[in-house]
């Protein structure tokens, strides 16, 4: 109740872009994005959040120890996925004798 | 002249020979009315009767272990039995007493008292959140009576998905259940500090145990749920072999690793932050100081508690993970020892030239920081990447983080069990038996832990049930701290209760401190305060004369 | 704020006199109901968090191997798909709609709005049960006689075990989201708004957290590979 939810008209507007943004994700399965599409897709998705979060769930007026909520989460989320990608990206460059890929002699 | 003698001559009022009329001990003596209150002070009772049922669960098996370990040959219990009493006493010791002991009880009691609320922000939450740890506790018992369970506390797969046959699911759904309900407190407790502070308690004015209580919180919403998600996976990958743990299956076993240490890890932090906080509210009062440098310990809280979930990876350094990796963990590794290392440094300034008063609940800080210095600094031997080859899984280990957790978990709980206890039960405990058993808890868990550091440096591995003879003189030390430890833990349980009963009646502010739990009666009644406190200064005004940059006098009437 | 409530006959300014009565510890009204949304908001950190094991599972995998990710996403029914990712998108708006009703004390516009997400919710649930179905009849699931075979059947066994669990795990919330907005309808039958304004609010928070981790999901499961 903190904050009064926007008039019907930017509502449906908000709504209709949300669709938009989710037809771009639903077609960019057939255009010729090449490696973009993931980002492409990620960022619609991410614009839809967005909206969602700031206008409809009042995020974009909430106190700050909400903002502070919500961002901890995908902060940590974040540092969660870093940091274990951090192992996962770095383990095929990483010769040691006891995980050399199959076929890639151990250094000595 | 002790706190309690002075207490009981001058510069105090008398304390009434009868329970305050408005205790909340009074508001009904039925089951019933415990076991349907939605008082935070009521609950950290159920709370604590809880945890110590578990507690001495958990040291009965470590009891055992300790009684094998007598004899290098180790022909008490079989080696099926060793392995699942190391994980009993594991699983329990630390999701069923660690992490709710200080913020489940005292936390409970406390936080709102400190910040001069009536209650905590969802009292209905916080009971429901008891039921669960109890719901879990069952499960746990069930686990124990059904045969036990044999991976250790950790789970790790494979062998908790194809290879045990012991009850695993069974284990890991208590540790599930239980989680939740340290989630629920932990979001009781965030709230309730966000919007329930007294006028004029500023963020900067809370005392550090609230501090500490906040950034626990944050860890446990957090972290938490991570770990619930991967023992459901765990679980469900054991009964179905279907999920992501298994290479045969496209998974890989170090991603339940990474998932596992990323609660766990930061597990540490919400087991020993609470302690730094009890530690930071007993010592300045028996040395009658301001603490050393507030701003600084209350940044380094929330710093440890940032950071805490950067180095989970360094429990993974012989795992087959990524050595790059490892060398980002180790450095962040380093990195979180800065700010525990301002924390030893405060409070040691906070006792320079301070008028120290050995009592009980200051032995038992002081013990905490010694006991965790030495835990932290043995923790920079193993967030060090060629040295952790060595002593991955040795009993430096098992002394290290014992260092940590029963060294600085437990005696900080005891130190903040005997500092409340006036508070909390409005009756002194026997002050010469706890200093006899801060003494011996103390000398106990050093006999018991120190040999162990040796053990782990000499070579001995973690979790086996008999080992080389050259290790045997080592291990009865260990064995026989360990019963000193386990005569100076039964100590507390015996007199805490007496006095219950029959204590000296406690004044409202035996210990002549500053916080504002002080301010009400001993017990308090049910809504806390009988005047809603008003907050114009500064924690830990223990210097009178000196000047502040804010005038002292925590409290009074508005 | 200032619209009665005309179905009851009951003012707005008694309607509000009536929910003026915070629960002690809270002082105002005002602090409850920001402590309460606060609360909420705190809740759903931890559920991103509960997602998130199984969300950076679904990222180690695509990253082991992308090509057989792409090959399982291929197989997955983008129509159905994305014909849910409208649904719930509509179900927000409605909820939406209901909150700014709720705000307004119009207690009809509130149970219409409140109505049409949970019958939005169900037809979700409905779709995706279809869904299951489909999946199943063509050899989807990787423990059951797993129809694509070859170099990527482990990353596509991996893709399917995640993509069942991530959307049984979110039609569980979304179920639970359902009751939620039901147990309401029921009670706001003879009743004021007004009492009720706060809670449905903090509903509907909790319904706009599972449409928005359903984007989410859309977009890691459904559209992980050019279908061109």
């Amino acid at each position: 109740m903190a904050s009064p939810m926007p008039p019907v008209g930017a509502m449906l507007w908000t709504w209709a872009l949300m669709l938009g943004l989710l037809a771009l994700i639903a077609a960019s399965d057939y255009l010729p994005l090449g490696p973009y599409l993931p980002w492409v897709q990620f960022a619609a998705a991410a614009a839809i959040v967005i909206l969602l979060a700031f206008f409809w769930m009042n995020l974009a007026t909430a106190t700050a120890a909400v903002r502070i909520a919500a961002f901890a989460a995908i902060f940590f989320l974040f540092v969660l996925t870093l940091l274990s990608f951090n192992d996962f990206l770095t383990r095929p460059m990483d010769l040691v004798p006891f995980h050399a890929p199959p076929g890639v002699p151990a250094p000595r | 002249m002790n706190a309690v003698q002075r207490a009981r001559h001058h510069d105090v009022p008398v304390p009434p020979q009868v329970l305050h009329p408005k205790s909340y001990l009074r508001e009904g003596s039925t089951l019933g009315s415990w076991l349907t209150t939605r008082d935070h002070k009521r609950i950290a009772l159920l709370y604590m009767i809880a945890i110590t049922f578990f507690f001495f669960i958990g040291g009965a098996a470590a009891g055992l272990i300790r009684l094998q370990l007598m004899s290098a040959s180790g022909n008490l219990v079989s080696d099926r039995t060793y392995t699942e009493l190391f994980t009993a006493h594991g699983i329990i010791m630390v999701w069923f007493f660690l992490i709710p002991s200080i913020p489940a009880t005292l936390g409970n009691f406390l936080v709102p008292l400190m910040i001069g609320a009536k209650e905590v922000a969802f009292p209905r939450l916080n009971l429901a959140s008891w039921y669960i740890y109890s719901f879990g506790g069952l499960l746990v018992v069930a686990t124990l009576l059904s045969g036990g369970v044999d991976t250790g506390w950790t789970f790790y797969t494979p062998l908790s998905t194809l290879f045990s046959n012991t009850r695993v699911i069974l284990a890991a759904s208590a540790v599930f259940v239980v989680g939740f309900s340290s989630i629920l407190t932990g979001l009781n407790f965030i709230v309730t500090i966000h919007r329930l502070r007294a006028p004029g308690m500023g963020w900067f004015r809370l005392p550090l145990f609230v501090w500490a209580q906040y950034t626990t919180s944050v860890i446990m919403v957090l972290a938490t749920p991570v770990l619930a998600m991967t023992l459901l996976l765990m679980a469900f990958e054991r009964l179905t072999r279907i999920g992501i743990f298994d290479p045969a299956l496209g998974g890989d076993p170090l991603l339940f690793q990474h998932l596992f240490w990323f609660y766990s890890h930061p597990a540490v932090y919400i087991m020993v932050l609470p302690a730094m906080g009890v530690a930071s509210e007993i010592i300045p009062c028996f040395a009658r100081k301001r603490v050393f440098g507030y701003r600084a310990m209350a940044y380094a809280m929330l710093g440890i508690g940032a950071f805490g979930f950067l180095v989970w990876g360094h429990h993974m350094f012989v795992s087959g993970q990524s050595s790059y990796a490892s060398d980002v963990f180790s450095l962040l590794s380093f990195i979180v020892a800065v700010p525990s290392a301002i924390k030893v440094f405060n409070w040691t300034a906070t006792l320079y030239k301070g008028s120290i008063e050995l009592t009980a609940p200051m032995l038992y800080a002081l013990g905490f920081v010694v006991l965790f210095l030495i835990g932290g600094l043995t923790g920079l031997w193993l967030a060090a990447t060629a040295l952790d080859v060595d002593l991955h899984d040795t009993y430096f280990v098992i002394a290290h983080f014992h260092y940590i957790m029963v060294g600085g978990t437990v005696m900080a709980y005891l130190g903040g069990l005997h500092f409340w206890w006036p508070k909390i039960v409005g009756r002194m405990y026997p002050e010469r038996w706890a200093r006899i058993a801060a003494w011996l808890i103390f000398i106990g868990f050093n006999l018991t832990f120190y040999p162990q550091f040796l053990l782990g440096l000499a070579g001995m591995p973690r979790r086996y049930h008999h080992y080389l003879a050259q290790f045997q003189l080592l291990n009865q030390l260990s064995s026989t701290g360990a019963g000193v430890l386990a005569l100076g833990y039964l100590l507390p349980l015996i007199y805490l209760i007496w006095a219950m009963r029959r204590g000296q009646r406690a004044p409202d502010n035996p210990w002549h401190a500053t916080g504002l739990e002080w301010h009400t009666s001993s017990p308090p009644p049910k809504e806390n305060f009988e005047i809603l406190p008003h907050v114009t200064g500064l924690p830990y005004d223990y210097e009178p004369t000196s000047i502040g940059p804010e005038p002292p006098h925590p409290a009074g009437p508005p | 704020m200032s619209t009665p409530d005309v179905q009851l006959g009951i003012p707005a300014a008694a309607q509000l006199a009536a929910e003026e009565a915070p629960a002690e510890q809270f002082g105002t009204r005002t602090n409850q109901n920001e402590a309460t949304e606060f609360g909420m908001w705190v809740f759903l950190a931890t559920e991103l968090m509960f997602f998130g094991a199984l969300l950076l599972g679904y990222a180690y995998g695509r990253h082991l191997d992308p090509a057989g990710f792409a090959e399982a996403s291929r197989h997955t029914d983008l129509v159905i798909g994305t014909a849910n990712t409208a649904i719930l998108l509509s179900s927000a708006l409605t909820m939406s709609l209901a909150i700014r009703a709720a705000q307004r004390l119009e207690r009809g516009a509130l149970m219409s709005f409140l109505a049409a997400s949970a019958l939005l919710g169900l037809l979700f649930l409905a779709l995706k049960g279809y869904e299951y179905h489909d999946d199943i009849d063509e050899g989807l699931v990787p423990w059951a006689d797993f129809r694509i075979t070859g170099v990527h059947r482990g990353a596509a066994a991996l893709f399917y075990f995640l993509y069942y669990a991530l959307t049984a795990l979110h039609a569980l919330h979304l179920t639970i989201a359902i009751i939620v907005v039901l147990v309401y309808l029921v009670r706001l039958r003879g009743a004021t708004v007004a009492p009720y304004r706060q809670q449905i609010t903090v509903t509907a928070l909790y319904w706009h957290f599972v449409d928005g981790m359903w984007v989410l999901l859309y977009t890691l499961i459904y559209v992980a590979s050019p279908r061109s």
